[in-house]
């Protein structure tokens, strides 16, 4: 009958904070990820997707339903993520500025499927060596890859998010996933075995 | 499907966003050209060690910080209106003051002979008017007109039922915080003129039908209701021995537009022993609900923002527990609320079915 996340939103019009906080609870680390990955750290990371969320609640009012909020929410994260690194005149960062893992380790976490030391040496070696080149896109590049491959969203979503139409989409996800191929393959050092 | 073509299209391919035909090219191409299958099975390598990147967790201070901030920018909002309020009370304190007395002896149309004394150049005609600047964002709706403050004249423009709202301005209050709560006061019952044209009405019915077959109408019965967007919210059964005859009482829950057609199905379907209709307006009820939801909301907006200010821990604690009950208050009136949207969405019909066995 009624749209749970309806109700929320009509209450943060109303001003009411904690109707605001259930409302992101399911969002939170989605954005705080996607600011992780554009801004390639933890400090930049929360300051920006927490600014993204206050604009969120301050415009609430402004929300009509026509795209789904979660889409809504997320371009407001990109766009300020974006807005942040233009403001910054970012680059790409030194080679050696490595992307925090949960405990900023190497050896935790590791999933199941891998069945030996040195299996799971690799697969955390492929993993930093793809973290390290994802960084080396340009932002507009970036940005797809990290909508569509890691957060897993759709073309539609993505395109909404971007405020663009499907077919930039296509363009944009193809020409990143092939420079990314390229970077990954100049990175890869000849001795070492990449699995997955 | 060229090569050219095919490393373009790729991604498409991967993402299953192709037309069958063009993804059979696709699949053509890849058994027919080594280079090109190469790339793709390297393609494929790629995203599998992209899509095995995890999610970072939040950082263990994330909900606090964001909450505070949040905190933060709602004290700021409030903290422009403070002054718009207390600049608008003190002058509509003394006009409201004013009023009274006047009220308090005629009539409000008859106002115009008293007006003359005060603005010497403005025509008899000229009913009094109200100007406020709006200081609460929450009291913003059509029927309190929003004009900026006259500096001489403090002044409010008239609602479409000016004696209803008038009514209200009989708030005879010396104190600025009161005068503010008068604001609120009138804000919150000047809206509710503007929601009149809607009326909520809870639609509910009782039926008692005698017929042959219990089981194939429950059948139908149910079908039909679910066809309408209704649900069968309680069934009671009972049978009786001695005369092995069965009686149920179905209680339906049906889309408020759907109610007549309802009835007219379930009237059909055997005979129709009793009847009973009721429509009951609660739109009253729910207008003070949804106002009493609005107060509080405010209040405890005013109450995060003196949260934020306040230092000392004993006053902290203090209005920590006045948010508490203000909390409270405001998720047992949301319920309320929302149990008044429910019904009225959704009309009730009781209906007793009663098998009438072979007669003996």
């Amino acid at each position: 009958m009624f749209d749970r996340e309806q109700k929320l939103v009509r209450k943060c019009a109303n001003g009411n904070v904690k109707a605001f906080d259930e409302l992101i609870e399911k969002y939170e680390k989605t954005a705080y990820n996607i600011a992780l990955r554009m801004l390639k750290n933890p400090e930049d990371a929360m300051d920006v997707s927490q600014e993204a969320f206050i604009k969120v609640f301050k415009s609430i009012k402004t929300f009509n339903f026509e795209s789904a909020f979660s889409t809504w929410l997320y371009r407001i994260v990109t766009n300020t993520c974006l807005d942040f690194l233009r403001k910054r005149n970012s680059m790409i960062y030194s080679l050696d500025n490595p992307i925090q893992t949960e405990d900023g380790e190497i050896t935790r976490d590791i999933p199941d499927d891998a069945h030996s030391p040195e299996d799971l040496l690799e697969r955390e070696e492929t993993k930093e060596l793809v973290n390290k080149s994802i960084n080396k896109l340009d932002e507009n590049h970036r940005i797809v890859i990290i909508l569509r491959d890691i957060q897993g969203l759709s073309y539609e979503e993505v395109s909404s998010i971007l405020d663009c139409s499907i077919g930039t989409v296509k363009s944009r996800i193809n020409r990143a996933r092939k420079n990314l191929k390229e970077i990954i393959i100049n990175d890869m050092e000849p001795n070492k075995n990449y699995s997955v | 499907m060229n090569c050219k073509e095919f490393v373009e299209c790729m991604s498409l391919y991967i993402d299953e966003e192709m037309t069958e035909i063009e993804k059979k090219e696709f699949e053509i191409h890849i058994l027919n050209c080594n280079k090109c299958r190469q790339e793709y099975e390297d393609m494929l390598k790629i995203m599998k060690m992209i899509r095995i990147q995890e999610q970072s967790e939040l950082p263990d201070n994330y909900k606090f910080e964001l909450r505070r901030k949040l905190k933060e920018t709602v004290k700021e909002e409030k903290k422009i209106n403070w002054k718009a309020i207390t600049s608008v009370a003190a002058g509509l304190i003394i006009l409201i003051m004013s009023m009274t007395m006047l009220f308090d002896k005629l009539p409000f149309m008859g106002q115009d002979q008293y007006l003359t004394k005060s603005t010497n150049d403005e025509s008899p005609q000229r009913s009094m008017d109200f100007d406020i600047s709006e200081p609460k964002e929450a009291m913003e709706n059509d029927s309190v007109k929003i004009k900026a403050i006259d500096e001489d004249v403090a002044v409010v423009s008239p609602t479409e039922d000016t004696n209803f709202t008038m009514h209200n301005l009989e708030v005879e209050d010396e104190e600025i915080e009161e005068g503010i709560s008068s604001i609120q006061g009138f804000g919150a019952l000047a809206s509710r003129s503007s929601l009149v044209s809607t009326r909520k009405t809870v639609k509910e019915a009782y039926l008692s039908i005698e017929l042959d077959e219990l089981d194939k109408v429950h059948e139908q019965i149910f079908n039909y209701v679910e066809n309408k967007g209704g649900f069968i919210e309680d069934i009671n059964g009972e049978l009786d021995y001695i005369d092995e005859e069965n009686s149920h009482l179905i209680k339906i829950r049906i889309p408020s537009e759907n109610f007549e057609m309802t009835l007219d199905f379930l009237r059909q379907l055997g005979t129709l022993a009793d009847e009973n209709l009721t429509h009951v307006d609660i739109t009253e009820k729910y207008q003070n609900v949804e106002s009493n939801l609005r107060c509080l909301y405010e209040q405890e907006n005013l109450l995060l923002g003196i949260l934020y200010k306040v230092e000392d821990s004993k006053d902290k604690s203090l209005v920590e527990d006045e948010l508490n009950i203000i909390k409270e208050e405001i998720n047992s009136e949301s319920l309320t609320l929302e149990e008044y949207e429910d019904s009225v969405i959704l009309s009730t019909i009781n209906t007793q079915l009663n098998e009438i066995g072979e007669d003996d």
